[in-house]
């Protein structure tokens, strides 16, 4: 009988082990999406008991306020200036890193600092640093003579969306430059005598050796960190709660704002599904430009 | 080796020596504020040095708040994520690397999908879960909505990782008559430990971080978490940023740590997929 038992299970393991796992996802989110689905198009309320179906309302609605189509643009802007600074400034830094200098341990350690922060504690940190009345930063830029008086930051709508941009570039550029200088110390050296002997110039070097190696890992945190930026709550919401006068209202806080301090779950379930539709077209391009799904898993 | 002249040296030095004090200045203002007389941290123009120490902050903030509690909170809630998930992960990512059957694309697809999900999406309706399961206000039903998103991470690292091990030695051990399971114990489970230690840590430090969920299903102050705890002070009646800034110091020092003493896991994680070749 044992033996059967060990047979049954040794033919089986495949399917065994994924069962613990996927049994806690599907738990925790499939049925909490298809819940979604189902509210995004009828008029629950987080109070009020009994609702209806209201078919596509909830979208149509949303599609309508002026908030959800500042809070999307917002969106993009905030997600892709975030990942374009971060790429720029880890590109450089690791480049510079990989070059045989002294102190270069120093420098990385220094420069992965920030990736260390929770959340929560750098917007609240940030806070302290950009304060108008007490802040550091405004210190720093009068002495300089770069502004004459000290800035509201956060504040001020024509401030706000470039101070939290900065705050989510200061946090992500270390990952980027973590990762490319992993990319960058995988190369061959062999392949940077090729391009010597060939007389390629640096930039010939730059575009075809080092681009093409480090093309991979690159799209993997390009995925990873836009995924992330996009659907980032805690640090902008704890910055500057959206405001002032919306100019950081950005999909997540927006769908919160709709469902926990107005109560609306159908719409909120809605703005939540539009932000993952997004999400799915994001990563299915990307997926595609970098060919990652299929080295990794189209050999299987 | 390829030579750099002096003026280049100057010239990557300056950039690194910027690019550093971008990065580690609001850590030492951080410290530095919190570690001064409390006049000091309101001082106009502020003193960007100080030399009479004061650990005031600290004092206030271990014995008026629940500041110990919520750190035993965060470190149960992180360290039993952290094994459940590194565990239950482990075991996926090796059926997913190795074993075949049907149905399989659709599973690692579907891992990847759940990847992405926004946890702004999940919040509401795990909130109405987890009351209707009784587990709301309650640890073990964080930890659980914790591997949404730590799960499916950790999944596609792992298998990302599984495949790097060559298949020789399960082979070679297979035909010697042992079982399958054996072989993921005795030989994988030991060969991906770089791999393991890089989920463990991505898991950890998530679930020590996270914010919106630990704020949404926990409401008694005796269950929250730090990243909580320190959020409900600066909202509190005494709003003291020095209190907040020693709170903050404490709560960063262990992930520091983590990060100082075992980034090459991190990178080993996330590079395990890209560098395969």
């Amino acid at each position: 009988m044992l033996r059967k038992i060990n047979l049954f299970v040794d033919k089986h393991l495949g399917i065994i082990f994924l069962i613990p796992g996927l049994s806690v996802i599907v738990f925790i989110l499939a049925y909490p999406v298809i819940t979604n689905i189902y509210l995004s198009f009828t008029n629950k309320h987080l109070i009020y008991r009994g609702y209806k179906f209201v078919g596509f309302e909830n979208y149509l609605m949303i599609l309508k306020e002026d908030i959800f189509t500042t809070a999307l643009y917002n969106t993009f802007f905030f997600t892709f200036t975030s990942i374009v600074l971060q790429f720029l400034i880890g590109l450089i830094t690791a480049l510079i890193l990989n070059k045989p200098l002294k102190g270069m341990i120093f420098f990385r350690l220094a420069l992965i600092i920030p990736y260390a922060f929770p959340p929560i504690i750098i917007a609240l940190l940030w806070k302290w640093l950009l304060s108008k009345m007490y802040g550091i930063y405004n210190f720093f830029l009068m002495n300089i003579n770069l502004i004459e008086q000290p800035i509201p930051w956060l504040g001020h709508p024509d401030f706000s969306m470039s101070a939290a941009v900065m705050v989510n570039v200061w946090f992500g550029f270390p990952l980027f430059t973590l990762g490319i200088l992993a990319g960058l110390q995988s190369i061959p050296s062999e392949q940077y005598e090729v391009a010597r002997i060939e007389g390629a110039n640096w930039y010939q070097t730059f575009w075809y050796v080092t681009l093409p190696n480090i093309l991979t890992i690159v799209g993997i945190i390009i995925i990873l960190r836009t995924i992330w930026v996009f659907n980032t709550f805690d640090l902008v919401y704890v910055l500057t709660g959206g405001g002032p006068i919306n100019s950081t209202m950005t999909l997540p806080i927006y769908s919160y704002l709709v469902g926990w301090k107005s109560g609306l779950l159908g719409e909120t379930a809605a703005v939540a599904i539009f932000l993952f539709l997004i999400l799915i077209v994001f990563t299915f391009f990307y997926f595609r430009l970098f060919k990652i799904d299929e080295d990794q898993y189209g050999k299987n | 080796m390829e030579k750099i002249n002096i003026n280049e040296k100057i010239f990557y030095y300056i950039l690194l020596g910027l690019f550093s004090i971008f990065s580690i200045f609001p850590l030492y203002w951080m410290v530095a504020s919190s570690i001064r007389p409390y006049t000091e941290v309101y001082q106009t123009p502020p003193l960007l040095f100080t030399t009479n120490l004061d650990f005031s902050a600290y004092k206030t903030v271990l014995t008026l708040t629940p500041f110990i509690k919520m750190f035993w909170n965060s470190l149960y809630i992180s360290i039993v994520t952290t094994i459940i998930c590194t565990i239950f992960s482990a075991m996926a990512g090796h059926s997913l690397a190795r074993m075949k059957f049907k149905g399989k694309k659709l599973i690692t697809r579907g891992v990847l999908v759940a990847y992405i999900f926004p946890q702004i999406l999940l919040v509401l309706p795990l909130y109405v879960l987890l009351v209707n399961f009784g587990l709301g206000n309650s640890h073990f039903g964080l930890i659980l909505t914790y591997m949404t998103f730590s799960f499916p991470f950790c999944v596609w690292m792992l298998t990302a990782y599984f495949l790097t091990i060559p298949e020789d030695l399960e082979e070679a051990a297979y035909i010697d008559g042992a079982s399958k399971f054996r072989v993921f114990t005795t030989i994988i489970l030991p060969l991906s430990k770089p791999g393991l230690a890089a989920a463990a840590i991505f898991t950890f430090i998530h679930a020590w971080n996270e914010f919106l969920y630990a704020l949404v299903f926990l409401n008694s102050d005796s269950k929250a978490t730090l990243a909580v705890g320190i959020y409900r002070l600066m909202g509190g009646e005494i709003f003291d940023w020095q209190a907040i800034l020693a709170s903050s110091t404490m709560m960063v020092f262990p992930i520091l740590i983590i990060y100082l003493f075992l980034q090459k896991y991190i990178v080993t994680g996330l590079t395990a997929g890209a560098t395969k070749g």
